[in-house]
């Protein structure tokens, strides 16, 4: 089975999940998310998975959106 | 003289519309026109085959009736200016106003496209326009009114952009703090020398310092000094506290973990303004970041409010490419460009998402604006909505200070409400170009 290719995510959580954001980093991290940076005030997460993983990451409970980290330039 | 008048006499319009009261009906709306005016209109319910172009239908006559709305679109006639203003008189018409509808829809050729802009647009863009008017007459004392036929040129004491805005008031940004997310600033720059700076990187490896001269050039426009040895004023809060939080490398370009990072700490440090001069092309329908979304509507509730650049895609008059993210999010200001004609800016893009709902907040000088550079330079002129975004910045900040208690949502409508409007559509210039208070 190919693994997908290696990508940075932006994960953000369900307004309500905002205080109780350890059971959804360990939820990640089982489905092979690497967490690299917690916004807890913001319920937001950035990380690195395998790009068929995604809609495994999308299913776990209290993630509302999944975004791939997108190139900004200056304008 | 009211913006209609000046517009009209600017011979700015190609279009006028009329909206009709509910009550009447096609016949006697015609009639009215008619009678009025001595304009013959052609109807769409003339035309049941939609792929008849609209300017088909107007060509052989001075106007279109469309009769799903009850509005009349007529051409512009300098002649008979005083006539259609005189139909706000008439019982059975709700308004006369000028054709902010017809200008965005103007490249598209189907009388069903004209039907779908209208459906989507016209209310709001009616309302807006209306709302504007009444604005305008009734605040004509605290707005000083631009002529739509101004043309701006930098000046030994301040640059166009500066003058466009109306800087020159007793408002500095004194307490407030401003930051900008971009390249970092030239530290050694020294039109910032006595300022109070507050710095932090979100690029790995990279210091604050800038490299690229895209963050220098874009604090410059926000809180450039008032006075230079040599130079014109090119900065509008010369006294604000500039937070430089560095979220794009030396080369002009970032991650969006980064800027989301860096926009974290601003609201964090209590910043009342973010200004982002950076962003992604999007594509029509493609929706706005849940992420960027999520930070922009907890800066508003934390007082804070984050202004981003439309972007510069447009190819215009040929093509306009809808606004960027993080601009389109609905919780995040956008930022056209404007030139020197306070025209729309040929690069800059536009509101073009009728899913998301999302247009242009509002517009800003963003050609050949002149400010600081990294040494060796010391100053450039570039172009950008990166250009206007921190102008509208700067401005905010100077609301900040003149009115303590206005921070995020009521600073936001205040922008937009003191904004200067243009004869131009509000999908390209939203509210129109920002102006410093009083």
């Amino acid at each position: 089975m190919k693994l997908g290719q290696k990508k940075r995510y932006v994960i953000t959580l369900k307004e309500h999940n905002d205080g109780d954001i350890a059971q959804v980093i360990s939820s990640l991290a089982a489905c092979g998310f690497t967490v690299e940076r917690v916004m807890d005030d913001l319920g937001i997460v950035t990380g690195i998975t395998q790009s068929n993983n995604i809609h495994v990451v999308k299913q776990i409970q209290d993630v509302e959106s999944v975004e791939e980290d997108t190139q900004m330039g200056a304008q | 003289m009211s913006i209609y008048d000046h517009l009209i006499h600017a011979n700015q319009l190609d279009n006028i519309i009329v909206v009709f009261s509910d009550r009447s009906g096609q016949a006697k709306n015609l009639d009215t026109i008619t009678n009025c005016l001595g304009l013959k209109l052609a109807s769409t319910s003339d035309y049941a085959d939609e792929s008849t172009s609209c300017s088909a239908a107007m060509s052989d006559a001075d106007g279109v009736y469309i009769e799903e709305f009850d509005i009349a679109v007529l051409k512009s006639n300098n002649e008979q200016s005083s006539q259609i203003t005189s139909l706000t008189n008439n019982p059975d018409i709700e308004s006369v106003e000028p054709d902010v509808i017809m200008t965005a829809l103007s490249q598209l050729d189907y009388l069903s496209g004209l039907k779908d802009g209208l459906y989507s647009g016209a209310n709001a863009a009616i309302t807006q326009m209306r709302k504007r008017l009444t604005d305008a007459n009734s605040t004509s004392e605290e707005i000083p009114h631009i002529p739509v036929n101004t043309k701006y040129e930098n000046t030994k004491m301040a640059t166009w952009g500066m003058q466009a805005i109306n800087a020159n008031t007793s408002y500095s940004g004194r307490g407030i703090k401003v930051a900008v997310l971009d390249t970092g600033l030239d530290l050694n720059h020294p039109d910032f020398s006595n300022r109070c700076l507050v710095s932090k990187s979100f690029v790995s490896n990279e210091d604050v310092q800038d490299r690229n001269g895209h963050g220098t050039h874009c604090i410059g426009s926000a809180c450039g000094p008032l006075h230079t040895a040599t130079r014109p004023r090119y900065g509008v809060a010369y006294d604000a506290d500039i937070y430089i939080g560095k979220v794009l490398s030396n080369s002009g370009s970032g991650s969006t973990s980064w800027v989301l990072d860096g926009m974290r700490w601003a609201i964090n440090q209590g910043c009342e303004i973010i200004s982002m001069s950076l962003g992604s092309r999007t594509r029509v329908g493609q929706g706005y970041s849940p992420a960027y979304e999520r930070v922009g509507r907890r800066a508003l509730e934390h007082g804070s409010i984050i202004i981003a650049a439309a972007g510069n895609d447009s190819g215009r008059p040929r093509y306009r490419e809808p606004v960027s993210s993080p601009a389109n999010c609905p919780s995040i200001m956008s930022v056209a460009a404007l030139d020197e004609d306070l025209g729309i800016a040929t690069f800059s893009n536009a509101g073009k998402d009728p899913q998301s709902g999302r247009e242009v907040d509002i517009a800003a000088p963003g050609v050949n604006i002149f400010s600081s550079w990294p040494l060796t330079g010391m100053y450039n002129s570039i172009s950008g909505t990166s250009m206007a975004t921190p102008h509208v910045a700067g401005v905010a900040a100077l609301i900040c200070e003149k009115y303590p208690d206005l921070r995020g949502t009521d600073l936001w409508q205040h922008l937009t409400r003191h904004a200067e409007p243009l004869p131009h559509s509000i999908m390209d210039v939203g509210a129109g170009i920002v102006q410093c208070p009083l």
